[in-house]
This record gives structure tokens, C-alpha cells and sequence, in this order.
């Protein structure tokens, strides 16, 4: 019976970085797992990390955890992957991976074998698979045009296992993953090694989102090691005082998952309807009944284009003449905005302006059950999106000193109408991406979608 | 009468891509789970009411195995669009702390 073990690595690459040496999981190391993953992308903190240069988080936090954590991967022979480097997993913040990954090999003396796998798509490749209908819309998206292949920035491919698989085939100690796949890099190592698809997809599954959904016990701080077999999986806490529960289990499908019955990979469905969670004792459970279905080959493709450059102002205000006659007073500020810039030769088309309202239905507006309150302080944010990162800020210079000085009906002091945190009131953001492809392209082969470079360091 | 809020363990919202938004009401034990829901007082219906949309584009299941429910809705504007203003979608579910579900607690 074959048996595989994997874990994540006890390090972030995300949330702001290395946190401190995690004593759990490196203990963890000795329970011999037979690969440690890091994930360190994802969609959710928006387009700007897929479609821009820079990754989300800043480079001595990722600094920090490799030093940590390549020495222990390598030290003890343990295959290490990290999965979509910089958050989108573009060609650009892969490089940034790598340059960090070689200077931590150089510091710290260590020797292994590197896989850089890219997944940015080549725009020529893209516009052949489309002209040949191999290029779909993923709900809700229109169908992709070459218009948009041409203005996207960045477009990568969501990887499955098998790039990672033939990485470790041609001899990798440590793959470094543009886009893949979160679950892919968890099941790339038992898949090879002969675990069904079923078992290895549903553990990556829950080993991903082990921090969030297996929740570890209070006070105790564990890491969970999964064990992949031929008919079953086992997640098991690694510390003998962890508890890992079996509904937790199952909430793992649930997480940033429209639907906790099926999960779409690379290479088919997961289907976990049937699936069956036992508890074992406190720290164990076991899964079984888990089916997966292939289907044609399929890569999401993931892209981003560039919308222009923004600038925005804060301010507040508690003001109950002001916060009564708002709408009004934004609407003329924006108006006003509008016509001065015309009066410098800026068109009403080379920029997008709004207010975004903190303390009035903000954070949900029309989805918000409680519509109609008067609030006694409101944050307002001007927010200007311009061609140019020089139209931005002339717009907000504009913009703040409407918002700032517009005499409107009733007002009773005569200096500024919001209280503005900052000198300058005025902040430079920088470009402003969208997402702009979200399609599934069917490959001729699963590996013709990236392209993995060796090196021995 | 009892809140939702004191019911479940979790009550969170999070984005399913960049064009949808997930909400999940997840329960600490099969009882409470299996007593709200039997109530029926958790449904697509609620979902319509409580964010204004109509019930057709309320993607709700009652996820027995996970003890929760979960509803997904297309998002009015995609995560990170100039007009959008939660780009991680996970500030949505306020509306659900305080549903009444007709159960004594």
C-alpha cells in the first residue's frame, strides 16, 4: 500500500512574512514528511499583485521565512515547493523568488538543485489556442477577445501537478511555482508516487486550508501532517496535544468555494458528496468515499490589465449640517472638479473620480439590510483613477480643495470642511490593474503551458 | 427566538474568485445544525431578502456533512474594479448576524 506524507511548510510567504521560528512544525519534520508545500498566491488580494512588478509582500519577510526554512527542506532531503510566487504568480515576481532563493543559498552556504517552473502565458500561444476554440469563459466572464490578450499585463496559467511532478522527476530539492493550482502543489508529490487522484486532490485540499478551517486547539500550537494512501487519508495533528476535528475537515472544500461538493482541478472534478469523515482519536481523522472524475485537460488562465494610475485623499468630518446635505455637497465637489480640470485642458474622459462614504453603507451598500440612519461622523474617501499617475494627482489636487472649501447652503464655520489626517492630504497609489481574463484553456499537453528551467546552486 | 449570531461558530463571507462572493454559516455541533435547519428559517429566500436580489441568484446549499450553509452571489462589481469597495469580499455578511431563527435558546 502506498503511503505519502506531506505538510505545509512551517513558514509564511503571504500575510506580511516570516512570524518567528514555528518550534510545532519544525518538530513536525520528524514525523518524515515526504514533501513540504508553501503557498504563497492567491486572487484574493486583488488584481494589482497578478498585473503589476511587484508581489504583495515585501522582501525580507520572504527573506526571513527562507532562511528559516530552506535549510531544514534541504538539510533533511525534503522535496519544498512554493506555489505562485508573489501572490499572482507572474513571470516577474517568480524572478523576484528566485533572486531571493539564490542569495539564501549563497549566505547560508547550502547546495541543492533549484526548479524555476514559469506559468505566464506567451500572448502568441494564447491567440492560437483562442483561434482554435480552445479558449473558454469561466462563469460569469464574456468570451476572450485578442483585444484583451493584447492589453492584459500579465496572463498566467493556473498549473496542475504534473510540471512539479517532472521537476522533482529531473532531480529539484525545491520548485519554485509561478501560478499553480493551491491544491496542486499538495498532491503533486503522493500523486506521483502513485496515490489516486481522489485521495491526493482532497488532502491538498485540506492541508491547504488546514490554519483556517481545522483550527487547531487554543493554546496549542500545531501544524497537521496529512498521510495519503490508496483508498483513504489520514490528517493528523503534530503535536500529541492538537486536535484536529472531522466537520472541521469537511468546512476545508467550503472555504473560497462556491460549492463544497465539487471542486474543479487541472486534470478533472473533485468530488467529495460521498466523502465520509472519521474521527480517530482527538488529534486523527480519516477520510474515505472521496471520487474524482477526470475531464479533458483544462488551465485557468488568470489576467490582469492596467485601468491607469490612482490618487486619493482622506478626510472626516462630524459635522451634523455637512453629513445632512452630503450626497449633495459630493456631487458638487465632483462638478466642480470636473470643470476645473476642463479650465487646465484635463477632459472629463481622461479620469474617473468617486467618493467612497465610511460610516453610511461603505463596506456593503446596496446589499447592506439597514439603509436608512444618520450617521454623527463619517470618513470620506475621494478616490481618482487617471491615464496618467501626473492627471491623478492634479485631479485630487483639485478634488481636495473643493472638498476642503465649497461654501454649501447652511454651513456655519468658515475654514475646512473635513478634518484631513495627513500633510500632505494627498496619496500617490500607482498603477491600478483589473481583472481582465478568467477563462480555462484546453492544452494538448499539460506541460506545453509553462516552461521549467534547472539550476544547481 | 434566537440570533443567528448566537447559533453558529462561524458567520464569514469571502470571495469565490474575483466575481463571486461565498457566505458560510458554520455550526459547532450536528444538533444546532440540524435544528436550524430544520426550521427552514435558512434558505435562498433569506438570502433574496437580506441582500435585495432575487432568489434565482442565490447559489444556497445546506451543506450537510459540513454542518454549515453556504450561499454564493455573483458580485454587483468583480474584486478590484475601480467601484469595488471590499476586494477580498469578506466584510458581507453582516446582514446575517442578526436573523431571527424561531428556536428557544
Amino acid at each position: 500500500m502506498v503511503q505519502v506524507k506531506g505538510m505545509q511548510a512551517a513558514v509564511s510567504l503571504m500575510h506580511g512574512g516570516f512570524n518567528g521560528p514555528n518550534r510545532a512544525a519544525e518538530e513536525a519534520l520528524d514525523m518524515a514528511p515526504d514533501f513540504l508545500a508553501a503557498d504563497a498566491g492567491s486572487t484574493d488580494a486583488g488584481p494589482a499583485f497578478l498585473g503589476g512588478e511587484r508581489g504583495m509582500t515585501h522582501r525580507g519577510g520572504i527573506k526571513a521565512s527562507l532562511e528559516y526554512i530552506l535549510p531544514q527542506a534541504v538539510g533533511r532531503g525534503i522535496p519544498f515547493i512554493i506555489g505562485s510566487a508573489g501572490l499572482g504568480g507572474n513571470r516577474t515576481t517568480v524572478g523576484h523568488f528566485r533572486e531571493i532563493i539564490e542569495e539564501v543559498a549563497r549566505e547560508k552556504g547550502l547546495n541543492f538543485r533549484l526548479a524555476v517552473i514559469n506559468s505566464e502565458q506567451d500572448k502568441d500561444y494564447l491567440r492560437e489556442r483562442l483561434r482554435a476554440g480552445k479558449i473558454k469563459p469561466l462563469a460569469p466572464s464574456d468570451p476572450l477577445t485578442e483585444d484583451a490578450i493584447d492589453r492584459a499585463t500579465h496572463v498566467v496559467g493556473m498549473m496542475g501537478t504534473e510540471p512539479v511532478e517532472e521537476a522533482i522527476r529531473r532531480g529539484a530539492d525545491v520548485v519554485l511555482c509561478g501560478r499553480i493550482s493551491d491544491s496542486a502543489m499538495f498532491a503533486a508529490v503522493p500523486i506521483m508516487r502513485g496515490v489516486p487522484p481522489e485521495q491526493a486532490w482532497h488532502m491538498a485540499k485540506v492541508i491547504d486550508h488546514s490554519g483556517t478551517n481545522i483550527e487547531p486547539t487554543r493554546g496549542v500550537s500545531t501544524h497537521v501532517i496529512g498521510i495519503a494512501s490508496d483508498d483513504h487519508f489520514i490528517i493528523k495533528a503534530t503535536d500529541p496535544n492538537g486536535r484536529v476535528s472531522a466537520h472541521r475537515a469537511a468546512h476545508a472544500t467550503t472555504y473560497e468555494n462556491n460549492s463544497p461538493n465539487y471542486l474543479l482541478e487541472p486534470p478533472g472534478m473533485l468530488d467529495i458528496s460521498d466523502s465520509q469523515y472519521e474521527q480517530l482519536d482527538d488529534r486523527t481523522i480519516k477520510v474515505t468515499g472521496s471520487r474524482f472524475v477526470e475531464r479533458p485537460y483544462t488551465i485557468k488562465l488568470e489576467g490582469a490589465e492596467r485601468i491607469g494610475y490612482r490618487t486619493i485623499t482622506l478626510g472626516g468630518t462630524r459635522d451634523p449640517v455637512l453629513i445632512s446635505v452630503l450626497d449633495e455637497f459630493l456631487e458638487i465637489c465632483k462638478r466642480r472638479t470636473i470643470d476645473h480640470a476642463a479650465a487646465q485642458g484635463i477632459g472629463e474622459d481622461e479620469f474617473k473620480l468617486l467618493f467612497r462614504v465610511y460610516g453610511r453603507n461603505e463596506v456593503m451598500r446596496e446589499w447592506d439590510p439597514e439603509q436608512d440612519f444618520v450617521p454623527k461622523e463619517v470618513g470620506i474617501v475621494a478616490d481618482c483613477v487617471a491615464e496618467t499617475q501626473e492627471t491623478a494627482n492634479a485631479i485630487m489636487n483639485m478634488c481636495h480643495a473643493q472638498l476642503l472649501h465649497y461654501n454649501y447652503p447652511g454651513r456655519i464655520h468658515t475654514t475646512g470642511n473635513f478634518a484631513f489626517p495627513y500633510s500632505p492630504s494627498d496619496i500617490e497609489c500607482g498603477p491600478v490593474f483589473r481583472f481582465s481574463v478568467w477563462h480555462l484553456l484546453e492544452p494538448d499537453d499539460p506541460l506545453e503551458c509553462c516552461d521549467i528551467e534547472i539550476v544547481d546552486l | 427566538m434566537a440570533k443567528l449570531k448566537d447559533l453558529a461558530y462561524v458567520i464569514r463571507s469571502k470571495n469565490a474568485g474575483p466575481f463571486e462572493v461565498t457566505l458560510d454559516i458554520l455550526f459547532e455541533n450536528e444538533t444546532i445544525y440540524r435544528r436550524v435547519r430544520d426550521t427552514g428559517a435558512i434558505d435562498a429566500g433569506l438570502f433574496a431578502r437580506l441582500y435585495g436580489i432575487p432568489e434565482s441568484q442565490c447559489n444556497f446549499i445546506a451543506f450537510d456533512k459540513g454542518w454549515s450553509f453556504k450561499c454564493t452571489l455573483v458580485r454587483p462589481i468583480a474584486a478590484g474594479e475601480f467601484e469595488d469597495m471590499d476586494v477580498y469580499g469578506c466584510q458581507q455578511y453582516a446582514g446575517l448576524l442578526e436573523v431571527e431563527v424561531p428556536l428557544e435558546e
